[in-house]
């Protein structure tokens, strides 16, 4: 009998340790916090600014073999999920986005953290005027992938101190119309936009809502989105893009007016949200493609109307703000994604310049106003060379005097 | 009055005299078996007791005419029990052959752990056999479990398990309940089974047979038995002690059993026990007539679970036996998903036995205590499971051009690299992240002085309040008949919920479903677990560990049965008549209001009520060693809780079409036995229909978390079983052969509602065309497509589709050898017919023909077609040797090697995923890889124990 309890013991010691862990104890102790890199770690490599960076691009994607790094503060947030898989840093010099390519990113990046990108290894390239850090994409069809491998992104994304309450990034503040002076949007052409804003957070003020917006939409959003007959282009068809409301000609089901945003007045459209506006009828003068058949027809294959045959889906919505002063060209949009937590967020009847009234029989009728004018914060981008600034959070919408928010924290306007 | 009636009939009885002899052999060679203690009962009430000679042999006279029970007791041999009947003359019963015992009976409950495939919304709990003296039964019941063989191919919920005479199969699942005395072995060992159609004493039973096990102070072993355990493949070590004072002569029995079992197990890593059990049991008999027992037990058991992962990742780690549950904390293993459960069970018997020929007991079962099965939250971070299908090499590149976006594979090169070599533990659960986002995330919309939680460990909980009582009542006519019965009612109230487990690293969690928030980010009503607590305090709840959040509900179930059974018996000839009928109804009660669902979250939903029967009728005639029976029997039996309710999550809302399944099911036999020569041979045929099944998964054609209510799930069984023992020339050597032949299939094509989770919206009303069968498309040598002369495809097979989790086919041929306390055997299994689980996803027309909606022959036999696993071939042996100290010790061991080929490349069992990939070209899917599990390579277990 000793024999066996002595050959069973020995088997259990054999057995390691580590299968008892959890069977004897059941504790663990937290882990240590990770470790926070400082300049002295990286002592004896290269350190370029991110203007520095920006500039080894000429004409093409650039795969990066000399050993630097950049330190930058981290500027977005993917909290609200405007932004997705990727975040923004920036220097003195200037911002670049980091295409990490995991969603959360804010839990383990945060706003105005400093992080150090080992570049070695690295691709720079472009996207619509934007630069970007990622790897190299082989398919050819962007210019950078997203890192994606945690093991990539973690050895070449260091995350550095964080900000104190007075280091976060300011927004630069700039001016356009004002020619020769600092910061102005624009170049001396005052049609071509500042490179060295792209990339980075910027506040612009004094924007009046342009009443229109731009989002492509798909028939069958499973489909190709390539194909020109499963689009739906949700433009500028009509006149009077510049004048605030107005009068399209078209009508909705409940006889209401169209206006020329096609009555998207959300920052953008969530699934429910785009599957409301098309039940409404809002969508029913948009082309198929090019055309001839709009919303309300019927697609000629099935004889279905495609307002009731559409899947519906989230999408991202451009709403346009007029820079004053630089006549029908010059304006800016303001792009959000459908999947953005404020998606279905309207703007402030006083941004899209209606007041509505609620009649006795429950119905609202939408009259026109003086549109109030906001001042946006948000990184600055180009799309189809002009500007294009995406929000962070619903903080970035503020009104005329930079300060105050348009919109209450549980997401009411501030009237 | 009945009972005064039945009283007068009883003393009517005939009074012949006669008796019983035979001979006890040890099974495997009719070694004869000194020393063994013959009892003899008549209506479970004592009537003679011996032991057997030297050569075995042993008489009992002076018995009055009646049915009696042998039961034959014997160190190192599972109880014998044989029926046999006195007509005025001693019956020779010729012989009594026992089956040695440790070195079959050692089967842990832990073999039969089910697989966790949470993530498929399927469930696959194995059905645990139950030996018997009979040879099939006995083979398949041991052997075949490590395949996880189901006997005919039928559900675990279909084998009832009686504790004291009472079902105790869960009511809400329907799952064998054996996890409530796991460790328990000493106390449960005593049982009776019979299998298939045939009716037991204490109910009618169904169709996959009725396991009883006694449970009671006097039916435990007499006297001390401790033994210890260690195995390869569950855990390290048990310890087990157990004591029994047998009926002592004061009319009082008691007894109890305790056992620890401890550690993890050679082939997979995070997978560990730590768990004990305990057993005390008292019995009082006063004048034979009124007995009254209680009998509590528990098993307080925490075991890391193990999870299936694709053939990608098994290839990329080079083992099968990957589990992506655990990763390292503190320098430990540490798993994320852990059973703890304690679930005490109290029965209480008492039983009356008037006169000779009638008894009556009555029974009260009741279970409690706590389910908790743990696993990993997170709220707007990254999936923490290691094999995500984002991290693996597959999410980035594939070498088909048409898969779309799987067109990178410089990153698939990396992600390979890290999974090849592990980098930064990419294989494992990586806690230390989870820490550090938990601990640097301050919320200021919560608390500013607070860590808010991202990721956290929950604990679902199944709570039950489970009470079962019961009557039953038997009596013996004079003659020819014998009428039992019974009533049975059970009341169950089981709470889900679940409760914040670890907080790691945070200060608290918030209560709000993200899943919602995906489709309403701007809708603060509508993304709440609890709309109560959001409308009184105007934010959800900050929940701490303990605290419940997410879902919390009510399962009710009450179920009243009534059931007799006749039974007749001339010389050789006996039958039976069987019926019962019930009444079964269940309802939600939800105790929260779910955002998503204000109207139909709180509350009680419509109850669903089901009027249940089942009939069974049977005979068999024996003549000298050969017996011919059949039985055959009809059931509507109310469907469970569990596949019941469309998202009981979140709503109220009752499946549609719910309605009772029907089974038909008959089995003939021929059964010979003599001179240790036994054979039987079954063929059985069981039809299954309107079955409904339940899942919940993310639809990528809907983008949208879904649930998928099948109905009208009819499938057919048919097979044969075969077991023979022949002795050998060698004493105490016989050669054991077992084979199920069977043939399972789906037969019926089902209808599907599929219902948006997040609106109830449904999205799809139709059918599921390739459930029980695809086509297959003639091909010309080319490989291309055969035509006929319309330019249509040509259907060459209609290629079934198989009822899963089972080897249809199972065989097994081995040597036994038995004598003089040594036992020892080989033998060789092979398996056979063995198929992946489908989701019935992958059969609707929406999915086959892709997103173009055009159906091609191509498509149908891709995504229609059911994987059929390889057929596998295993080997196992074991030894064992007991030694007797001065008659009165008893101490042995007994060592069985299982899979001695070490064939770490047998799959048993898994589930496809319900994911989709779209196609380049528009026109098709992609499949999911589907996840597996698998059987384990060399395994031991060795036992040594010492009794007196």
């Amino acid at each position: 009998m000793k024999k066996y309890i002595s050959i069973l013991v020995s088997a259990v010691l054999l057995a390691g340790c580590t299968e008892f862990g959890p069977v004897f104890t059941g504790e663990y102790d937290a882990p240590a916090a990770d470790r926070i890199y400082t300049d002295e770690d990286l002592a004896g490599k290269e350190c370029r600014t991110i203007a520095q960076v920006k500039a080894l691009y000429v004409n093409g994607p650039v795969n990066i073999t000399e050993d630097f790094y950049i330190k930058g503060q981290v500027t977005t947030s993917d909290r609200v999920g405007n932004f997705y898989r990727e975040f923004y840093i920036q220097d003195e010099t200037s911002g670049i986005a980091i295409k990490a390519g995991k969603s959360g990113l804010y839990n383990t990046y945060k706003q105005g953290q400093w992080i150090y990108v080992l570049c070695k290894g690295l691709t720079l390239g472009d996207y619509e005027g934007a630069k970007q850090l990622g790897l190299e994409d082989i398919t050819g069809e962007y210019e950078t992938a997203y890192i994606d491998i945690q093991m990539l992104i973690d050895r070449h994304v260091l995350k550095g101190a964080m900000a104190g309450p007075d280091e976060m990034i300011k927004p630069i503040v700039v001016t356009y119309n004002a020619e020769g002076s600092e910061n102005d949007l624009f170049l001396s052409d005052n049609k071509t936009l500042n490179p060295e804003y792209v990339g980075k957070l910027v506040t612009v003020g004094g924007l009046k809502y342009a009443n229109g917006i731009f989002c492509m939409a798909y028939v069958d959003p499973n489909q190709n989105h390539k194909l020109q007959s499963n689009r739906i282009f949700l433009d500028n068809p009509f006149s009077g893009f510049d004048g605030g409301p107005t009068n399209v000609g078209a009508t909705l089901k409940d006889k209401t007016k169209l206006r020329a945003n096609w009555s998207v007045d959300t920052w953008a459209m969530s699934k429910n949200q785009f599957a409301a506006n098309l039940a409404n009828g809002n969508f029913d003068a948009a082309d198929i493609g090019n055309g001839p058949q709009k919303v309300r027809d019927k697609d000629p294959k099935d004889q279905r109307v495609y307002r009731e045959k559409i899947g519906p889906s989230a999408y991202s919505v451009s709403q346009y703000f007029s820079l004053s002063g630089y006549g029908n060209k010059n304006k800016i949009a303001v792009r959000s994604s459908g999947y953005a937590k404020f998606s279905d967020t309207r703007l402030p009847d006083a941004v899209l310049g209606i007041r509505r009234t609620v009649n006795s029989d429950g119905t609202v009728t939408i009259t026109n106003t003086t549109a109030a004018t906001v001042t946006i914060t948000g990184v600055m981008g180009v799309y189809d060379g002009e500007a294009q600034m995406t929000l962070i959070d619903l903080d970035g919408v503020m009104k005329d005097d930079g300060k105050t928010p348009w919109y209450n924290e549980d997401g009411t306007v501030n009237e | 009055m009945i009972a005064t009636l039945l009283l007068c009939l009883s003393a009517l009885a005939q009074t012949g005299m006669g008796g019983v002899k035979a001979k006890v052999v040890s099974r495997s060679g009719r070694v004869p078996v000194s020393a063994a203690e013959v009892v003899v009962s008549q209506e479970g009430e004592y009537v003679a007791k011996t032991l057997s000679a030297d050569d075995g042999s042993f008489l009992v006279d002076d018995l009055p005419d009646g049915d009696y029970l042998l039961t034959v007791k014997a160190n190192g041999f599972a109880v014998g029990r044989v029926n046999f009947k006195v007509e005025g003359y001693v019956r020779d019963l010729i012989f009594v052959s026992l089956l040695p015992e440790e070195v079959t009976a050692e089967v842990d409950d832990a073999s039969f752990a089910e697989f966790d495939m949470d993530d498929s919304g399927y469930q696959d709990v194995p059905a645990v056999l139950s030996s018997s003296s009979d040879v099939f039964d006995n083979i398949a019941g041991y052997g075949f479990s490590q395949i996880r063989f189901r006997q005919r191919g039928y559900d675990s919920s279909t084998q009832d398990v009686y504790l004291g005479g009472i079902r105790m199969n869960d009511a809400l699942t329907g799952y064998s309940p054996y996890s409530l005395w796991s460790g328990l072995n000493e106390a449960v060992r005593d049982k009776e089974t019979v299998t298939g159609v045939a009716p037991s004493e204490y109910g009618i039973g169904g169709f996959n047979g009725v396991s009883n096990i006694f449970g009671t102070a006097s039916m435990v072993r007499k006297g001390f038995r401790f033994s210890a355990l260690t195995n390869s493949s569950y855990y390290r070590l048990r310890l087990m002690g157990s004591y029994a004072t047998g009926e002592m002569d004061n009319g009082w029995s008691f007894a109890a059993n305790v056992s620890a079992r401890v550690g993890g197990n050679d082939w997979i890593q995070g997978v560990y026990y730590r768990a004990f059990a305990y057993y005390v049991a008292a019995e009082k008999n006063w004048f034979d007539t009124h007995r009254l027992s209680i009998s509590v037990f528990g098993s307080p058991v925490q075991r890391g679970a193990q999870n299936g992962s694709t053939q990608e990742v098994y290839d990329l780690v080079g083992s099968n036996y990957y589990n992506s549950n655990w990763g390292w904390q503190d320098g430990k293993v540490r798993n994320a998903r852990v059973r703890n459960n304690h679930e005490p069970v109290t029965l209480l018997k008492y039983r009356w036995d008037p006169t000779d020929r009638l008894y009556l007991d009555v029974t009260a079962v009741y279970r409690t205590g706590r389910n908790g099965y743990s696993a990993l939250d997170w709220y707007d971070t990254q999936d923490p499971r290691p094999d995500y299908y984002r991290n693996l090499p597959s999410y980035f590149y594939n070498p088909d051009p048409n898969y779309s976006n799987r067109d990178q594979e410089f990153q698939a090169g990396w992600a390979k690299e890290s999974w090849l070599y592990n980098y930064d533990n990419t294989r494992h659960v990586n806690w230390d992240r989870m820490y550090n986002v938990n601990m640097a995330n301050v919320d200021p919309d919560y608390d500013p002085t607070l860590k808010r939680s991202k990721y956290v460990q929950e604990e679902r909980r199944t709570d039950q309040h489970d009470v079962n009582l019961n009557a039953h009542v038997k009596y013996a006519f004079e003659k020819y008949f014998t009428l039992a019965g019974g009533a049975n009612f059970r009341f169950n109230r089981t709470e889900y919920y679940k409760i914040i487990k670890d907080l790691l690293g945070g200060d608290y969690y918030v209560n709000i479903d993200s899943f919602a928030e995906r489709d309403f980010p701007a809708n603060n009503e509508a993304v709440q677990n609890d709309l109560q607590y959001y409308y009184k305090y105007g934010r959800p709840q900050m929940v701490k560990e303990g605290d419940k959040y997410g879902y919390d509900y009510y399962a009710h179930v009450r179920d009243a049965r009534l059931w007799a059974n006749l039974n007749f018996e001339l010389g050789g000839l006996k039958a039976y008549v069987a019926a019962q009928g019930g009444y079964n109804t269940f309802w939600r009660d939800g105790l929260v209001q779910k955002g998503l669902f204000p109207e139909n979250s709180y509350g009680k939903s419509e109850k669903a009520r089901f009027l249940t029967y089942r009939a069974k009728v049977g005979a068999s005639w024996m003549t000298g060693p050969h017996r011919i029976y059949a039985n055959a029997g009809y059931f509507n039996d109310a469907p469970y809780f569990t596949e019941s309710f469309v998202s009981p999550r979140t709503r109220n809302t009752l499946a549609p079409r719910l309605t009772t399944e029907k089974t038909i099911s008959g089995d003939i036999n021929y059964a010979f036995n003599k001179g240790g020569y036994s054979l039987r041979v079954t063929g059985y045929y069981t039809k299954i229909n309107d079955q409904t099944d339940l899942m919940s998964f993310y639809d990528d054609s809907q983008n949208s978390f879904t649930n998928f209510a099948v109905s009208g799930i009819d499938q057919r069984h048919v097979g044969v079983e075969l077991g023979f023992a022949v002795p050998l020339p060698l004493k105490g050597l016989s050669l054991q052969g077992a084979l199920n032949w069977g043939d399972y299939v789906y037969t019926s094509t089902p209808s599907v509602i599929q219902t948006i989770d997040n609106n109830g919206e449904v999205v799809l009303d139709s059918t599921v065309p390739y459930w029980a069968g695809h086509n297959v498309y003639k091909r010309n040598e080319d490989g291309s497509l055969a035509l006929d002369g319309f330019g249509d495809p040509i259907v060459v097979e209609k290629k079934k589709h198989y009822v899963p989790s089972s080897p249809q086919i199972a065989a097994s041929l081995g040597l036994d050898y038995s004598n003089n306390y040594l036992f020892a055997g080989i033998d060789f299994q092979y398996f056979d017919k063995m198929y992946l689980d489908m989701n019935p996803l992958y059969r609707t027309d929406m999915a086959v023909n892709g997103p173009d909606g055009v159906h091609t022959p191509q498509e149908e036999e891709y995504m229609a077609a059911q994987e059929q696993f390889p057929r596998a071939f295993v080997l196992n042996a074991n030894i064992g040797k007991s030694w007797y100290i001065r008659r009165q010790y008893n101490i042995g061991f007994s060592l069985s090697v299982n899979n001695i080929l070490n064939n770490t490349n047998v799959r048993t069992g898994g589930y496809e995923q319900t994911r989709l990939i779209d196609s380049e070209d528009f026109k098709r899917y992609y499949r999911f890889d589907s996840k597996y599990f698998y059987m384990m390579g060399t395994n031991y277990m060795l036992t040594v124990w010492f009794r007196f």
